[in-house]
Order: C-alpha cells, then structure tokens, then sequence
C-alpha cells in the first residue's frame, strides 16, 4: 500500500509554519510582529515635527483597534467554528475591562478629587464607609490580572453550562446571550452595586506605578495588545489546527453525528465558550488602560451586535477575517462617527445586510471574486 | 455468570408520543456476530427502535441490555462508548471537511478535549484508516471535501465512520434508498465484506437488497414484532404479506 501517500508526520519547524495558517494569516502576523517594535519607537524616539512620528492619540488608537480585534477574533472561534452565536460576548470584554479599572482605581490612591487613600472616589461620594468586599484584592496587579481570567471565564463556564447542558441551541442561545449582557449593564448602571454606576471607573493615575498617559505606558500598551492579539491567534490556531477544528466544525454541521461518534459535545462546546469569552475579558483588560474609562456603555447589546458585524464583514472561520474585520468597520467607525454618529448607525446595519447578502464570506469573497475575474489562470 | 449469546436484548419496551404507541411492548434479542434485517411498512416503528437503542429518545416501560449493560443508565456518547455505531437514513457526514478527517473524527481513539488538542496519529492508526478507506472504495477521493462526493459515496463513508469506531453493533438505516443499481450492488458487497466479525441490524424497504444479504428478517408492524425468520419463510408468511408485502 503505497503508505506515504497518507504520511502526516512532520517536522516541528513545517509543523509552525503551518500553525500560521494560510497566506493572509501569515502576512497580518509578520505585521503585528513588525508593529510590536516600530510603532512604540515612532511613537517615543521620533521628533513630534517629523512626518513618521506617531501621536499619542494614534498609538492608543490602534491599540484599542488591536483589542477589537481579539474580542473578534473570540467570537470567530465560537461563531464561526462552532456555529454558536454569542450576541452577548460585550459581557466578558466588559468584565474584562471592569477588573482592570477596578486595579486602576485602587492604584489612584489619595490622589483623587476627595484624596481619600481608602475608597475610590465615587465610593466617597456615596458617603460608603469602607470597602465593599469584592474590591479586595484589586490593589494589587496580579491579582487583578487573575480576576480579568477567572471572572470572565467563570461566568462563561457557569452561563454555558445551564445553556447547553439543557440544550438551548441556535437562536434561543442568542438570545439568552443578549439577555446576559443587558442584565449586566442594567446592573452596573447602579450606584449601589459598586462599580461606578453609569459614571464607571475613570481617572486613572498610573500602571504599574508609571504614569498611564506616557509615551512610554502608552507604547507598552500598545506592544501589550499586539502580543496577546498575536498569542490569542496561536491559540485558537493551535485548536482549530489540531483534531479539534474538525470536531467543532462537525458540532457546528451535525452535531447528532458526533454525539452517534462518541463526543460529548456538550463538554467541547462549553470549553470552546469559556475559551472565548477568557480571550474576550483579556481583550477587555488591555482596552481600559488604553481609552482611560469603562463604563456600563460596555454592556450595551448593541455593542455585543457591533462584534458579529466585525466577523461577518471580515468573514467568519477563518480567524485573520475577524481580526481584519474588526480593523476595518472600526476604522470606518472613527472617522463615520467625526462627520455624525447618526449615519453611523445606519451604516452598520447596511454594512450587514449587504455582507449577508453579496458576501456570505465576507471581505475573503472579495478576495475570490476579484482572483477569478482578474487573477491568471 | 452464563456466557450470554445475544449481544442485546430488548425485553418489553414501550414508547409513546402524546400517547400514541410507536413501540408497543416490543421484545428481540440479537445474537452476537450476526446480520439481521428489519423491514416494515411505514410506521411500524423501525427508526424509533434505533432511536431508543442509541439513547437518542428515553423509553417509557422495558428495558434494553447491550452486553449485560442496562442502556437506560447511559447516555448517548457513552452509549457509543459500549460500542453501538449508528448509521442514520440520509447521510449524516461532516459536509465541510474532507473524507479523510471524517474518517479521523470517527477513529476510536479517547475523545476528550485534551486528548483530541494534542491527539497525533499512532501508526496503528494510519494502517486501520488506509484499510477502511480502501474498503469503502474511497482511496481516491482522500482529500475531497465530503459535500462534493455522491449520495452513495456518502453513504459508504458513514458506514466506513462506523467502521473506524469499532462498533461491536452497526445500527444502519436504509441504506439503499436513492441509490442506483450499481451503487447498491456495492453496498451489500461491502455489508457482507464487514460482516464476519461484528453484529448488523440493517433495516430497509428494497426486497431485492434484503434478497441479496440473506440474513434472517425480522418484521415490525405497529410496534412490536410480528414475526422473524429466513426470507422464503417471510414471503410465505400471511400475516406479513396482509400487513406489508402484499401492499
Ligand atoms: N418524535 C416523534 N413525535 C411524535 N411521533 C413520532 C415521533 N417519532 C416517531 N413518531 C411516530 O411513531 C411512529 C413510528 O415512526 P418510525 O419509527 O419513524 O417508523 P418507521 O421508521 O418504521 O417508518 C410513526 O407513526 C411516527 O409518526
Ligand atoms: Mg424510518
């Protein structure tokens, strides 16, 4: 039997430069890999009169879009692969972000409107006494870099769980996903419930005790985002790549079939979910620092529906579209939102409807489409 | 403990929908290593038999033993587990991913989370995926995204799923329908080739099939069993041929 012909050992070396997936793949990562060095020392070496200097405003910027595109890119591994669509993935980026500010704030200090080392300001405010038990902790880091996992993922695991161990499936699980995130926002907009109320968490002094609005804070900030954009891509290369991949696209087809071939699909599917949703809180953790504020704004569900917009545009399934999507809408979306925030709104529901309808596989069709009518043969 | 020759035994099952009886104290057992088909006419409760078998829908009275094992305390995956395979009526493969990895999902390996991230092919493993490909006559078709091969291509590539999960039981459900001449000629070769050493319960309409398998028939009529035997017994039969062929 000719035995090569099904041979699939190969070298570790083949074995990574596989892992990068496809062409595109492979070119926005050797990018991101370039613009963890570059754009900080733009950002920080370059005199501000100079053409290729980067402002302060920018570097954030770009950040910020970097976070998007985790966030995407977690709701492509549930979405796109497993075929289970989250309206409510805002949840985990605001919990995310919300544990993080809850370290910023502790790390203001006394150095507050009420200069209260104690409480946080809008703690005060409320005339509270002492510290409510869910923010110990969160003065230091590494806790608080614990909590941006564990919350988020906990809530997942739980939430998940009760869904699918019921069988909630397709639309019914979308909903209740909605129904997650505008519970949370209606609770955070609280004054008592203690984070902030509709205010949020903001003011923030320093990370890691070094002065958060700095070149050099934001240039870390920005090498941070690019890194754990780069890692959540391995990882969930490192899923979808191993036996995995096609076990959830068979969840996502049939799953009677692979329940009939012995997986539990239910364990898969609730894994895969708290998978994304820890890519998504972390995503959340990086954005805080970066935009200054998280507030209940975060939970809104249009929010949460901003995020299947991203995947949808830039495809769905294969990773690099979701990064890619999530950089171009939001693109679109500063410079949509200078002219008016009413057209907006508008546009991104015509985004959607034209992707669904001309291009199922969103910006990657575009890329077939002008292959076959232009590309040599 | 008596060695037990039936590998299962279904003993007074009832299952009803809005009170409706779809099987109606039904008792069978099968013998180990043997292929039995199942016919009826529309109705008589074929698909609902596998479905209890298989775990995919709870009875309401009885009981069903796979090797001694009392299937009412295991749920679908682990009843896969125990080693039934089943085969549904339409093809039910992994349309998007290529011949060879629905043959790999279906490879009898441990099918945790873990074990599925860092699962690298044994060479054990290689030899039994070659040989089954090769015995559903797929070989050729190796990397074909499944969605491109023909209904009866499909079919045999379930059936070389069920092949890959080293199923002591192979629950296969018209497997012939819509298939051309040729096509099924080819699949009662290949049921027949995979035979000797596992138990089949193949239940189908085509006579000319059944005809061509000769295995012991065991007919169904609104929910329960009306009679079991070898073809020329079946034919001559009155009550089957009132119920079923005479139709
Ligand atoms: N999920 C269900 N709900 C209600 N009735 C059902 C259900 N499944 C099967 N039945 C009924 O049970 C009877 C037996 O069905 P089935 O087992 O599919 O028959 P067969 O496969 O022999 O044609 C039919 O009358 C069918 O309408
Ligand atoms: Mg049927």
């Amino acid at each position: 039997m000719n035995k090569q012909l099904f041979e699939n050992k190969k070298s570790l070396i083949n074995n990574i430069y596989l892992l990068l997936g496809d062409t595109t793949g492979k070119y926005l990562i050797t990018i991101l890999i370039i613009s963890i060095f570059l754009l900080p020392i733009l950002h920080i070496y370059i005199p501000e009169e100079s053409f290729f200097h980067i402002s302060s405003y920018t570097i954030s910027l770009l950040g910020k879009y970097l976070c998007f595109a985790l966030l995407a890119l977690s709701l492509d591994l549930i979405w796109g692969y497993t075929g289970i669509l989250s309206l409510g993935h805002g949840a985990f980026f605001g919990l995310g972000g919300y544990m993080m500010g809850m370290h910023l704030m502790r790390e203001i200090g006394d150095r507050g409107v009420y200069g209260n080392s104690e409480l946080p300001d809008f703690m005060v405010f409320l005339n509270w006494e002492e510290l409510p038990w869910f923010w110990y902790g969160f003065d230091s880091f590494l806790f608080a870099s614990l909590m941006v996992i564990l919350v988020p993922g906990l809530l997942a695991f739980i939430f998940s769980a009760l869904a699918f161990g019921s069988r909630v499936t397709g639309v019914y699980f979308s909903i209740i996903t909605q129904a997650l995130v505008f519970t949370l926002m209606l609770a955070f907009f609280q004054n008592d419930f203690g984070f902030g109320g509709n205010n949020g968490l903001t003011d923030f002094k320093d990370i890691l005790g070094k002065d958060i609005s700095s070149k050099e804070t934001r240039g870390a900030l920005y090498s941070c985002s690019a890194i754990m954009l780069i890692l959540g891509y391995l990882i969930c290369r490192i899923i979808i790549s191993s036996k995995i991949g096609n076990i959830l696209v068979g969840i996502r087809d049939r799953e009677n079939r692979m329940r009939f071939l012995g997986y539990n699909t239910t364990v898969f599917k609730i894994i895969i979910f708290t998978i994304s949703a820890i890519l998504a809180g972390i995503a959340g953790a990086l954005y805080v620092p970066q935009v200054g504020i998280i507030n209940p704004g975060e939970f809104s569900p249009i929010k949460s529906i901003e995020i299947v917009v991203w995947v949808a545009l830039g495809g769905r399934g294969f990773l690099y579209g979701a990064i890619i999507g999530a950089i171009v809408v939001n693109v679109l979306k500063s410079y949509l939102t200078i002219i008016s925030p009413e057209i907006w709104i508008i546009f991104l529901g015509l985004i959607f409807i034209l992707v669904t309808i001309y291009l199922p596989n969103g910006l990657t069709d575009l890329r077939r489409i002008i292959k076959r009518n232009y590309g040599r043969k | 403990m008596v060695e037990n020759k039936n590998i299962l035994e279904i003993d007074n099952v009832t299952v009803s929908f809005d009170g409706f009886k779809a099987l109606n104290s039904l008792s069978l057992e099968i013998k180990k290593s043997q292929m039995v088909a199942i016919i009826g006419p529309n109705g008589a409760g074929k698909t609902t038999l596998q479905d209890v078998i298989t775990g995919k829908t709870k009875i309401d009275n009885g009981k069903i033993y796979f090797k001694n094992n009392d299937l009412s305390q295991f749920s679908e995956h682990a009843i896969v587990e125990l080693g039934i395979g089943r085969k549904f009526q339409r093809p039910t493969i992994i349309e998007n991913i290529s011949v060879w990895d629905n043959l790999c999902i279906a490879l009898n390996t441990k099918k945790n989370f873990l074990s599925c991230l860092f699962n690298q092919l044994k060479n054990q493993d290689l030899n039994k995926l070659v040989e089954i490909i090769s015995t559903i006559n797929l070989k050729e078709k190796k990397n074909l995204i499944a969605k491109n091969l023909s209904h009866g291509e499909k079919q045999w590539l379930e059936i070389g799923m069920l092949l890959m999960q080293q199923s002591d039981l192979l629950l296969i459900d018209e497997p012939v329908a819509g298939m051309t001449e040729i096509e099924t000629k080819k699949t009662s070769d290949l049921l027949l080739s995979i035979a000797k050493d596992r138990t089949i319960i193949v239940v189908e309409h085509d006579m000319n099939f059944i005809e061509s398998l000769n295995v012991e028939i065991i007919v169904l009529h609104e929910g329960s069993v009306l009679t079991r035997g070898n073809m020329n017994s079946i034919k001559k039969n009155k009550q089957v041929i009132d119920v079923y062929l005479g139709r």
